[in-house]
């Protein structure tokens, strides 16, 4: 014990002594371990928001009644059953929009429910309530507090009662109360049935064998709908955690090769081999926790920065409500501090081997720092192709979300293990060629020498490749689907005007009245379905050159609008039709859908459920209870205001129920935008954490480089002219980088594109290029490496003639 | 005996095959006794000491270091050896760069649990360390460097002082002044001293000197 205690604090003294080390160690460490613990932080939050929203009173984990034919549900429905003796709850969700606030609505029956943690009766002292006042058209509405407070000033809401554990932005009412709320009179989305039921009841088939039971489907569950999206941010997460260890990895291996000496004397004195590396891992694991708890207060930090963005990209994208608020949770913590320590173990372990196989009478004297022999290189060369090539056997063999990660990680290693030999190699030829052009002395020692520098600054090279190919490969991406969306959107959105009437009433004179003024009125009209097993929503489609002329279709069979005008074939989106594996003239598997063919398939994206869309007038006669409510309409865009008014202050239509097509646009563009935030931002923490990784390594090396500059200058090149030399071996370096991460991004982003994006939601979106990207990319990755070559360059230029000259006297 | 060492053989493997460099060598050093260990470059008298030190393991033969049998310690055992029963002064100092001079000082008497104050002051003090304590390793020359790796060899009163040319780094005033230290040193504790030094000065004022060639002792 006594002897671990010495050789600990023997071992510690030398991060007393090197503080710009040791802060660089737990900086590297404390920002990988932040990423990662960030992008746990707001997993756990959603996937407690998705579990608290399963758990809630709306059933949705319970076996259920529904019309067999797929039809709407009804009051009627669920007391004819209850008459029979069946034990049945009504349960009706839908959404309401309030001024920029999109609340999900449960009304259920409070009589009959007995699921869910509700609790009908207390609230505060100054807002008590029983179930009495939850009864009923005008009851309170239970929500959590949080959304309480969110729905603050929000107008033509019920009485809010707080009760915790709630899901964020939900109100539940009496079933009464969101028929309302809803505008759908006695209502009904599902009925679900109770356990247990009562023996004396009738069998199903005599009480009502227009229903038929449906048992709860888990693959349906908002989790399972939103883990690619986390599956992406985890992604992300391990990519920065990735890059973050390679400065750790550096830096640990730096330190272990200083203290070289410090080891062998150790040993020497009586410190036992197994006695040393006790004490070594102890110190690590020291550093690891020290550095993991910088990490996950920083990651909770950019969580909560992240996390507001991450709950709208949820709600817009699937529906999904996540509080935008973080709250501390044991598992994130302990996994930022477990991947801590995971990675000094992973950093550390070369280290940690060498040190144990180290002979005690070994050279103390610290060898050249990671010089990499012809044998690392090409062993790095023949990993690298190995690990491509993997990549490309899983590619053709295997398909899924993970399956698509673990190629790009495959590619990403992969690539980044060959950057060290295509380097070696370019500089090889480089130097050839200035030798061929007889090029004086200082040019072919800039050039080897410059080739001698890649050992100790390849691991912050591939770091920057990595950050760099992750940043090129989203950026385009991101770059493709927006100039996609953008397109799209125009073809989808060719009305010029929206309007949304109250009720099915107001609806019809609505539409008798915008015909006589418009050049066209196109009803808008859906009803949710299960299509072949998954939720999803069938359209009504107006018959009109609207669609015929822009509808964004990828396949179409001929007369595809005469057919489905005619009520004989439905167009389906690409997520329908990818997922389902449906191809035009297959047959169509919808609730509530009579035997129908796909005679079309169209782009639809931003949305990962399955849409169908038929013919209006087959609409209209397969759900007559759907009202026409929704218009789009056709109008020449300078009389868009004038008939916004008009439609006021006819019918008393609020401004938030109607749009014009520039407003519908910005706000769809907006929700993209968004959808990429959280991607931008972790794009560009990842290229700082790179950043770093340069600026540590070219730090470190500089205290190695005065013995190798030092017979330069003996020789007659100036300290300035050697200075100028190493910005220009760093910039050129950083250039092979980004030449080299070009084609890594943009094999990057066809993955993205054409395996992960059609993976995780079912669209394929054509790849674009964006040079201007790249050239600015390279610029500032450019700008990054000189910056932290400038420091050492400027110490190398200033220093006194009489440390380099220790050099000769092996007093260093 | 301090330190019984016979019939010892120690070969290297090169790119030729094996390399004998101790064939069979007998020595002995008394308590309080100080013996030299002269020799040509490469005849194997660091060799020696690395092995009687327990740095490294014989061929064939024994060596016993106040009565431990060192061939048959595992590195643990040899460990304690060093900690306990040894100390070890090298031509190259092997100082630790991050401890203070202080803190080196005392290192090893405090690793084997003998530190003792008042003669860790004393040492500074004779050393001519007192006004270099706070400072770092790289703050000092080559000879003060050397006087603090003597200083940590003694500090823990250890029965046996091995040095490997503790003066071949040092010009001849500066080996002068430390060899004389060391020994002053080391006679005050009573310690055996086994020096290997290719100085026939330094060798001539220990108690006995014997010389290694063609792996033997001559």
């Amino acid at each position: 014990m006594r002897e671990l205690r010495s050789a600990l604090s023997a071992l510690l003294s030398h991060w007393r002594r090197r503080p710009g080390q040791f802060v660089t160690l737990v900086l590297g460490l404390s920002l990988a371990t932040a990423l990662w613990t960030a992008v746990q932080a707001i997993n756990s939050e959603a996937r407690s928001s998705y579990d608290r929203a399963a758990e809630q009173i709306g059933g949705a984990d319970r076996p259920t009644l529904e019309k067999a034919d797929g039809g709407p549900l009804s009051m009627r429905d669920f007391v004819r059953l209850r008459r029979a003796g069946w034990l049945v709850t009504p349960v009706l969700e839908g959404r309401l929009q309030r001024g920029r606030v999109i609340l999900r609505i449960v009304g259920i029956d409070a009589l009959t429910s007995s699921v869910g943690p509700l609790e009908f009766g207390g609230g505060s002292a100054e807002t008590p309530y029983d179930i009495g006042d939850f009864l009923g058209e005008n009851g309170v509405a239970l929500a959590a507090p949080q959304t309480i407070a969110e729905l603050d000033g929000v107008p033509d809401l019920p009485r809010l009662v707080a009760q915790a554990d709630l899901p964020p932005r939900t109100l539940t009412v009496d079933i009464v109360a969101a028929q309302r709320l809803l505008q759908r009179p006695s209502a009904v989305s599902r009925l679900v049935l109770l356990d247990p039921q009562t023996e004396a009841a009738a069998p199903l088939e005599e009480v009502a064998p227009d229903l038929k039971r449906v048992d709860p489907q888990t693959g349906q569950d908002l989790a399972r709908l939103t883990d690619s999206f986390h599956l992406n941010l985890t992604a992300f997460g391990l990519l920065t955690f990735a890059v973050g260890l390679f400065i750790v990895h550096g830096t640990i291996g730096l330190a272990f090769e200083q203290r070289r000496v410090m080891f062998r004397t150790l040993r020497v004195l009586g410190v036992s081999l197994a006695q040393l590396m006790t004490a070594l891992a102890l110190e690590l694991a020291a550093l690891a926790i020290l550095a993991g708890t910088f990490g996950v207060l920083l990651g909770s930090v950019i969580a909560t920065l992240l996390l507001p963005g991450v709950a709208d990209t949820l709600r817009d994208l699937y529906g999904a409500q996540v509080s935008g608020a973080l709250g501390w949770r044991a598992d994130w913590w302990a996994s930022g501090i477990a991947i801590a320590l995971l990675g000094t173990a992973i950093a550390a372990a070369g280290s940690l081997w060498r040190i144990r196989s180290m002979p005690i009478l070994a050279s103390a004297q610290p060898r050249a720092w990671a010089m990499a022999s012809s044998r690392t290189l090409l062993l790095q060369l023949v990993c690298g192709i190995g690990f491509l090539a993997l990549a490309g056997v899983v590619l053709i063999l295997f398909s899924g979300l993970v399956a698509a990660f673990i190629i790009i990680a495959l590619v990403l290693v992969g690539s980044a293990l060959l950057l060290p030999p295509f380097a070696n190699r370019l500089l090889d030829v480089g130097q050839s060629l200035v030798g061929r052009f007889g090029a004086g002395a200082v040019t072919q020692w800039f050039w080897a020498d410059t080739r001698q520098q890649i050992p100790g600054l390849s691991l912050a090279l591939m770091a920057l490749l990595l950050a760099l190919a992750a940043n090129i490969g989203v950026g385009t991406m991101v770059g493709s689907f927006r100039t996609t969306f953008v397109g799209w959107l125009d073809q989808r959105l060719a009305s010029e005007f929206y309007v949304n009437a109250r009720d099915a009433e107001q609806g019809e004179r609505l539409q008798a009245w915008l015909k006589e003024r418009t050049d066209a009125v196109l009803p808008i009209v859906e009803i949710e379905a299960t299509l072949d097993g998954r939720n999803g929503a069938i359209f009504g489609v107006a018959d009109h050159p609207t669609y015929r002329d822009n509808w964004p279709l990828l396949q179409q069979v001929d007369g595809v609008w005469d057919i489905v005008a005619r009520g004989e074939g439905a167009l389906v989106n690409e997520q329908f039709a990818r997922r389902s594996e449906l191809s035009l003239g297959d047959p169509i598997e919808a609730s509530g859908l009579p035997a129908t063919q796909v005679v079309g398939i169209y782009s639809d994206y931003g949305n990962p459920a399955p849409q169908v869309m038929v013919g209006l007038k087959q609409f209209s006669e397969l759900f007559p209870q759907v009202p026409q409510q929704r218009f789009a309409v056709r109008i020449s865009a300078d009389r868009v205001e004038e008939l916004k008014n008009a439609v006021s202050s006819e019918f008393g239509i609020e401004e938030r129920s109607m749009i014009d097509q520039a407003a519908i646009k910005q706000l769809s563009l907006s929700v993209f935008e968004r959808t990429f935030r959280v991607t931008d931002a972790l794009n560009v923490l990842t290229l700082a954490v790179a950043g770093f990784a340069i600026f540590t390594s070219l730090l470190t090396l500089a205290t190695m480089r005065v013995p190798q500059l030092a017979p330069v200058w003996a020789l007659g090149v100036t300290q300035r002219r050697l200075a100028v030399l190493e910005l220009a071996r760093t910039a050129l370096l950083a250039l092979l980088t980004v030449v080299l991460a070009v084609p890594v991004g943009l094999v990057l982003a066809w993955l993205l594109l054409a395996v992960l994006n059609v993976e995780a939601f079912g669209w394929r979106i054509p790849m674009q290029v964006f040079v201007s990207d790249w050239l600015r990319l390279g610029l500032l990755a450019l700008l990054a490496a000189l910056l932290a070559a400038a420091i050492p360059a400027r110490r190398m230029a200033a220093m006194a003639p009489a440390d380099l000259v220790k050099v000769f006297s092996h007093e260093r | 005996m301090l330190i019984d060492a016979q019939n010892v053989h120690k070969s290297f493997a090169t790119q030729d095959g094996a390399l004998p460099v101790l064939r069979g060598v007998d020595l002995q050093l008394a308590k309080g006794e100080t013996l030299a260990l002269t020799g040509e470059s490469g005849s194997g008298k660091s060799t020696l000491l690395y092995l009687i030190a327990g740095l490294d393991c014989v061929d064939d033969g024994t060596i016993s270091v106040t009565g431990r049998a060192v061939h048959g310690l595992d590195d643990s055992g040899r460990a304690e050896l060093r900690r306990d029963a040894v100390g070890i002064v090298f031509q190259q100092f092997n100082l630790i760069p991050s401890l203070t001079v202080m803190d080196n000082l005392i290192f090893h008497a405090r690793l084997a649990g003998q530190e003792d104050q008042a003669w860790s002051e004393e040492l500074a003090e004779r050393l001519g360390l007192a006004e270099f304590l706070r400072r770092y390793p790289e703050q000092l020359s080559g000879g003060q460097q050397q006087r603090v790796a003597i200083g940590r060899a003694l500090a823990g009163k250890p029965d046996v002082v091995l040095a490997d040319e503790p003066t071949g780094n040092l010009d001849e005033e500066t080996g002068e002044q430390v060899a004389q230290l060391l020994l002053d040193l080391v006679r005050d504790t009573g310690a055996g001293l086994l020096v290997v030094t290719h100085s026939q000065r330094l060798a001539e004022r220990l108690d006995r000197q014997v010389h290694l060639a063609n792996g033997k002792l001559a």
